[in-house]
């Protein structure tokens, strides 16, 4: 399953060359359809200086920043995070950043399952995908399954249970699959390269 | 609905050693009781006294249960400042049940559950509008007396056997988990959601295993 990310980033500015106490910036975030959300908003300057603050109505302002651009990261590390590089800033000008946040996906809670998920990519030495592979198992099951056309096949074995199987494909020579399920490997992702054979 | 020490509550909480661990076994409603305990569609089934045999007198215990336990360590592990921040947001926020489906479920030719199509939840923490009307909901469709017993239904709408504890102790990677300790974690999983912790959608093993090393051990 894939998870679209998507920022939209807006610049406005606000200027009061006048003023003295101009605010640097106002960072707002959104969710897709437009609602302010709830998430941490870190502004770190180049130097290295770190200012972290929660969203509020109306975007959370960063007042006193320097000229030289600065980083924006909005939500949380583990998912959908959105980082902003190098938003300029001028003096006299207040900085408008709009970002679309949408950590619902992050909220979505399911059950736990004992079983383990192998993707398995198929390349040759050049690290191309190769067609038309296939992986004939003998544990958990003795069965034969195929690769889609970009060399990929995904696994789903039980908790407890090897994987334990050769993958073959015309014109390379077979390269062994040998997985356990355990914790540690509930969610593995690993290349099998394929050799062609020599005639 | 504010569960902090609910009407009877301190009697199910003894002076033994387990009573000051996440999910011990000592305090009675779960694993002894009613083999067929009620199970609310809603919030509106109160706390019964004594925290007996209903659902929401289960999740009574669970969360006086988490107030007794919580550390600053498990505290910092769940997002909260500091154990004072993770008691205070425990004691406001509002937990209960909602009918999140039935739970759905993939099976090998084997009969295996080998994984769960999209849009199954144990529970959901709902963030409300800027902190106003933040609210947990448990799945009151998943079994919290005994979640080894959980009913679901696989791809072909074949009724299977949904064992809950051994997939959470699998994805811990602990031999085994009884049902206090289960909707413990559960509930301060969705509490660390509160305080904008956050997982992949298809994959909260990591975030579980950093709970339970911190909130259980």
């Amino acid at each position: 399953m894939s998870t679209i990310v998507s920022f939209v980033l807006v610049l406005g500015l606000s200027t009061n060359l006048f003023a003295k106490d101009h605010c640097s910036l106002v960072v707002k975030a959104v969710d897709s359809e437009g609602r302010e959300v709830e998430a941490d908003v870190v502004v770190t300057e180049r130097d290295g200086r770190r200012i972290e603050r929660e969203n509020r109505p109306g975007g959370v302002k960063f007042c006193d920043l320097g000229i030289t651009p600065i980083t924006v990261t909005v939500g949380s590390p583990e998912c959908n995070q959105v980082v902003v590089r190098n938003v300029p800033l001028r003096w006299g000008e207040t900085r408008i950043v709009s970002v679309i946040y949408d950590d619902r996906p992050c909220l979505v809670d399911p059950p736990p399952v004992a079983a383990c998920q192998f993707l398995f990519r198929f390349i040759d030495t050049q690290h191309n995908f190769v067609k038309g592979v296939s992986l004939k198992t003998q544990t958990p099951y003795e069965e034969v399954h195929k690769a889609d056309d970009f060399g990929r096949l995904l696994m789903k074995i039980p908790a407890g249970q090897q994987l334990l199987g050769m993958a073959a494909a015309n014109g390379y020579g077979p390269a062994e699959v040998r997985v356990p399920c355990v914790t540690n490997n509930r969610k593995v992702e690993q290349y099998i390269t394929l050799t062609k054979s020599g005639r | 609905m504010n569960y902090y020490d609910p009407a009877g509550l301190e009697a199910c909480l003894g002076d033994g050693e387990d009573q000051y661990r996440f999910g011990g076994a000592g305090c009675g409603g779960y694993g002894n009781g009613d083999p067929t305990p009620e199970r609310p569609k809603s919030d509106s089934d109160r706390p019964s006294r004594g925290g007996g045999s209903s659902l929401i007198g289960l999740l009574s215990q669970s969360i006086a249960r988490l107030l007794k336990a919580m550390t600053e360590a498990c505290a910092e592990a769940i997002g909260a400042k500091n154990l004072d921040d993770a008691l205070k947001r425990l004691q406001k926020i509002n937990i209960g049940f909602s009918d999140q489906g039935e739970l759905k479920v993939e099976t090998d030719a084997h009969g295996n559950i080998t994984g769960v199509p999209p849009g199954q939840e144990l529970a959901h923490y709902f963030g409300g509008i800027f902190g106003i009307g933040k609210n947990i909901k448990l799945n009151n469709e998943v079994n919290w007396f005994d979640p080894n017993s959980t009913p679901a239904v696989d791809q072909n709408a074949k009724q299977v056997t949904y064992p809950l504890l051994t997939a959470e102790a699998f994805q811990l990677g602990i031999p085994s988990m009884n049902a206090g300790q289960f909707m413990d974690l559960t509930v301060l999983h969705e509490l660390a959601h509160g305080f904008k912790k956050r997982h992949p959608d298809d994959d909260s093993a990591e975030f579980d295993q950093n709970i339970w090393s911190h909130c259980f051990k």
